[in-house]
């Protein structure tokens, strides 16, 4: 093996410190070049009507299931061309959709990494901070445009996914999706049980008026004991906007408007983790949470009976890579918003909202808004919902034509959530508040803290990583 | 075969067991349709593995995994043979030739080691910032390099210094310039440290995700990448990432075992003394 | 020093400087300038003094455990790694050539599976159904399945992040026990040397310089591990496998805290550069640095 023979090492050693020479000039050159370049076009640009207009979008997914988000940029551009080219205007837009696959976090990163080197995309969807973005500049409000185009196609937007994208009295964004979150259960472990549709219906309505936790919790206890089931119910294993589910449904709240800060109650923190240790030595909650692939399958092959770790579009991603077919989603699959867990509590879902934003370097900000115009037509939604499943996020999609078949009908009946969904915590320490709580639920799981151990420890973490920003309250 | 080595060998096989029955688990689940349970294969199939031969079968199939290969060994490559060069030089000097602050050059070079991952991104970003190389190859390049070049250091100074200093009188008397003396007579009998530190550059770079991603414009097109994309939802196609993930470690592995080759024991002759 | 001297070795000491210098060293000082602001994650710097360390040092509960858990990781870590990785090397060079080679090859695999599959193979050995690997044969066995992360989450993550340093060493040792020359393993052999016997006079004192480099290396790796623990049980449950590493992710990265987080890390900054002095006494460093032959 004696390449080495082949390529004297001195003219390795050469090439390899040209190369690296060249490479940097190239670059440092490039950059003056580009940046001549520019000035070059950006004069030119001032002296006759620009051509073509090109705006740049990221984004994200995570997943391959959204990618209707980008697409639909692009066909907003499709349309408004047409306009143009109606219009005898020597104007057309190009978009660069970039689609990353990513998750929030690596997303963020990039998102800011260009940013401040100034290159930030002119339309970006992905960023759920708004308070952030918003005060510190990063995105431009929109309430010029959407009151001009208010009658025309924005009243027809649920008022839940507006008040998302408000703060501080101004509207910062576009909502274009919407992933509540609810409970899914199986039917046909219903059915075995000896349970009609009529009486499922009556017994689980999807928007869980009238019904409290405890029905959940009896039926899966009727699964395992008839051996149906391997457990009743899973729940997420990471943290997630679930905490604000289980803090509201065991009557209590986590975050305070008025003074704009987080919020623990220890009354229902304490029931909160008392249900979960009694789940878990009933053995209907698994004392370590498996991981997702197996949470997933276990649900989609009818091993478990509920599943809260799920949102109502998840089941796109089931029949996409879990196996689940159509028949079985549509017979055997049951939701609902999570009902209360005791008296006066009322039930709930999140929102999980994601807005289509324009950043403050876009060059061309009345053409993005069009863009975005567009992109949230009745058809870029339809279009949206049929890939994802997700809820329409406009009211008045159940007669279009895209909709008609099952299960795209469904995403109609989910959209109805939306009404009573409630608007996702903004806060800098939401993130951190949910880990915390979510760790002290394992920990009661794994019966290494007993409840109220459990909350003794919650109040003092949380005085220490997030201080005077929670509110701590009986 | 005395007792001894019976129990060596026992020993050894309890402890490798579960790397091998990982692998070959990886190797079933990417044979098969769907994982039950998240954990156990079912029906084999050639699916997964279609990527071979047409477009990845995800999201809208509408990319290639080979044009990504390439781009990874290139990377991979240009930053292995950079730091084996870099390295090779200065290991040499350090070993060979006095000069006040040798130990500080060497010491100085794990400075960078006492900051735990996650900042020292932020403080290279900037770096590159102020440099005006970021979102740049050769930047990112250059970072690498620079994160692996202390531990390649100190590796090839040990190899160096192995070598007896007989060979070196022998050859100046005879009138060998320096390079001269490098390239012919010390390299050849390095190769052992230049494997291990190749096989280290190579791994480096290919199992990079961070700095190429952040630190390079629009979504870069390296296998650390794409399979970042597969995990990214919470419901993910196990047999496809088993699947491409057995792919992404082909290369390396070949690397691997290819440097082995150039762990032939050194034999020295001739009047050597310590 | 005399020029051409001098010339030489800005060749060959140069480039590495120089690169090294400005692409590691420089992030090195920025990330602690970091430490005395608020930046996050719009990579904005603002200078707020010493806010940081007084919210660091605020009572958390947590710290004890954490630092307790650190304390037994480390060093427990540090003796697989080096340990295994010397008992890998030698092994594979003690049963031939092509078992060795097989050897080596199975315990390089850990280091180029990417971390994420790696940590999905450990997930489904441990996992705490009855369908995880372990608990499948244990059910083999007719026992109840275990929730193996729960009830030994330090150790496992001890034995999984160990086992990539390990192979990392069993390149780096492999390598310099074969470039020992042979004459001199022969020569005790014919002397009566039992295997034992060359290992620890012969083979181990040849290998100072790999093995005080390794163990300066990884002391300050282990220190600052927290990906593969982030993955397997995020430091849970409850805490039980948190090290110092993953505590500072948790309470800053994971939020773009940048500048909180530099600050919280300066706690590791401290203990990597005692650690590596530390091992650099211990083993000598000085002493290895003299040129034998006098050098030119």
């Amino acid at each position: 093996m004696n390449v080495k023979k082949l390529i004297s090492v001195k003219l390795l050693l050469v090439i390899t410190l040209a190369s690296l020479l060249i490479f940097s000039s190239i670059t440092l050159l490039s950059n003056t070049t580009s940046t001549l370049a520019s000035l070059l076009t950006a004069a030119l640009e001032e002296v006759k009507d620009a051509k073509v207009i090109k705006l740049r979008a990221f984004c994200i997914g995570p997943g391959p299931m959204p990618i209707t988000r980008a697409t639909n940029l692009e066909d907003a551009a499709k349309v408004l061309n047409r306009i143009l080219e109606d219009l005898g205007a020597d104007v057309r837009i190009e978009i660069e959709a970039e689609f990353s696959e990513l998750k929030w976090g690596p997303f963020a990163e990039k998102f800011f990494a260009e940013y401040k080197a100034g290159r930030a995309p002119d339309i970006v969807i992905g960023l759920r901070d708004i308070p952030v973005l918003a005060k510190e500049g990063i995105i431009i409000p929109l309430d010029d445009h959407v009151a001009a185009f208010w009658n025309l196609t924005y009243f027809d937007i649920y008022p839940s996914l507006w008040r998302s994208v408000t703060w501080n009295g101004k509207i910062w964004g576009i909502p274009q999706d919407a992933t509540p979150g609810c409970i899914w259960y199986r039917k046909d472990i219903l059915r075995k049980l000896g349970y009609s549709d009529d009486q499922m219906a009556r017994m689980l309505p999807p928007d869980a008026k009238g019904i409290t936790l405890d029905v959940i919790v009896e039926l899966a206890r009727k699964a395992k004991e008839a051996g149906l089931v391997e457990y009743g119910i899973v729940h997420r294993p990471s943290p997630g906007d679930t905490i604000q589910i289980y803090m509201t449904i065991f009557g209590g709240e986590v975050y305070d408007e008025e003074s704009g800060k987080l919020v623990l109650v220890k009354s229902a923190a304490l029931k909160m983790f008392q249900w979960f240790k009694k789940m878990v030595d009933e053995g209907l909650i698994p004392k370590e949470p498996p991981s997702w692939g197996t949470i997933h399958s276990m649900f989609v092959e009818g091993k478990v009976f509920a599943t809260f770790a799920s949102h109502v579009g998840t089941p796109s991603e089931w029949m996409a890579k879990y196996g689940l077919s159509e028949e079985s989603f549509k017979n055997d699959l049951g939701f609902l918003a999570f009902p209360p867990a005791v008296p006066g509590a009322k039930p709930i879902t999140t929102l999980g909202p994601l807005p289509y934003l324009i950043t403050s370097q876009c060059k061309y900000p009345k053409v993005a808004e069009l863009i975005l115009l567009l992109a949230t037509s009745p058809e870029a939604v339809a279009k949206h919902s049929i890939r994802t499943l997700r809820p329409v996020t406009r009211r008045s999609m159940a007669y279009h034509p895209a909709l008609q078949e099952w299960p795209y009908g469904y995403t109609v009946e989910t959209a109805k959530m939306l009404e009573v969904a409630e608007p996702p915590v903004i806060h800098p320490d939401w993130g951190k508040y949910k880990s915390i709580v979510y760790e002290h639920i394992k920990g009661v799981e794994a019966g290494i803290l007993s409840p109220e151990a459990a909350v003794e420890e919650l109040v003092k973490v949380l005085r220490a990583e997030i201080g005077d920003q929670v509110l701590i309250k009986d | 075969m005395n007792f001894g080595k019976i129990l060596l060998y026992i020993i050894l096989m309890l402890i490798s067991t579960p790397i091998v029955v990982m692998v070959v688990f990886l190797l079933v689940a990417s044979f098969s349709e769907r994982l039950s349970y998240g954990l156990i294969p079912t029906r084999l199939t050639l699916d997964k593995w279609s990527f071979l031969w047409g477009p990845i079968p995800w999201g809208l199939k509408r990319e290639y995994i080979w044009p990504v290969l390439l781009n990874t060994l290139l990377y991979a490559g240009g930053s292995t043979l950079v730091r084996i060069l870099l390295v090779t030089l200065a290991g040499y000097a350090i070993s060979r030739i006095s000069f006040r602050g040798r130990t500080f050059v060497l010491a100085f070079q794990m400075i960078g080691r006492v900051v735990p991952g996650a900042g020292l991104l932020v403080g290279m970003y900037f770096t590159l910032y102020y440099l005006n190389l970021l979102f740049t190859i050769p930047g990112v390049i250059l970072i690498r390099t620079a994160m692996g070049i202390p531990m390649a250091l100190w590796i090839m100074k040990g190899f160096f210094d192995s070598i007896p200093w007989d060979l070196e009188w022998a050859a100046m008397v005879d009138g060998c310039t320096r390079l001269q003396l490098w390239r012919k007579i010390f390299i050849p009998l390095v190769k052992p440290g230049i494997a291990a530190v190749a096989v280290f550059a190579f791994m480096e770079a290919w199992e990079d995700f961070i700095y190429v991603y952040v630190l390079l414009p629009g979504e870069t097109k390296v296998l650390s990448v794409l399979i970042q994309r597969l995990i990214a939802t919470e419901v993910i196609d196990y047999p496809l990432l088993a699947a491409m993930s057995l792919f992404y470690t082909i290369p390396p592995l070949l690397f691997y075992l290819i440097t082995q080759k150039y762990l032939v024991q050194v034999t020295l002759t001739g009047g050597v003394k310590r | 020093m005399d020029k051409r001297k001098a010339v030489i070795l800005s060749i060959f000491i140069g480039p590495p400087i120089v690169v090294v210098t400005i692409f590691f060293v420089i992030p090195v000082i920025l990330t602690v300038l970091l430490a005395f602001t608020d930046m996050h994650i719009t990579l904005e710097w603002r200078f707020i003094g010493l806010e940081n360390f007084y919210k660091m040092l605020s009572y958390d509960p947590r710290v004890s455990i954490v630092v307790f858990n650190t304390a037994i990781y480390v060093p427990a870590a540090l003796a697989i790694t080096i340990g295994l990785g010397l008992f890998l090397a030698i092994s594979s060079i003690y049963i031939g050539e092509r078992k060795g080679i097989i050897l080596r090859t199975i315990w390089f695999l850990p280091n180029i599976i990417p971390p994420v599959v790696y940590i999905f193979l450990w997930r489904w050995f441990f996992d705490p159904t009855r369908y995880g690997f372990l608990n499948a044969v244990l059910s083999l066995l007719n026992e109840d399945p275990r929730p193996w992360l729960t009830e030994y989450a330090l150790p496992i993550i001890i034995v999984v992040n160990a086992l990539i340093g390990a192979s990392v060493c069993m390149v780096v040792f492999t390598s310099a026990i074969k470039s020992i020359p042979r004459d001199y393993l022969i020569a005790a052999q014919v002397d009566g040397a039992s295997y034992v016997q060359m290992i620890r006079y012969i083979i181990l004192p040849l290998i100072k310089w790999p093995l005080m480099f390794m163990t300066a290396w990884h002391i300050p790796a282990h220190l600052n591990a927290y990906v593969y623990t982030l993955l397997l049980t995020n430091g849970g449950p409850y805490y039980r496998s948190e090290v110092w590493a993953l505590y500072s992710y948790h309470r800053a990265f994971s939020n773009f805290e940048y500048g909180y987080g530099a600050a919280i890390s300066a706690v590791l900054i401290i203990l990597n550069a005692i650690a590596i002095l530390i091992t650099w006494k211990v083993f000598g460093l000085k002493r290895m640095m003299e040129i034998q032959g006098g050098g030119v």
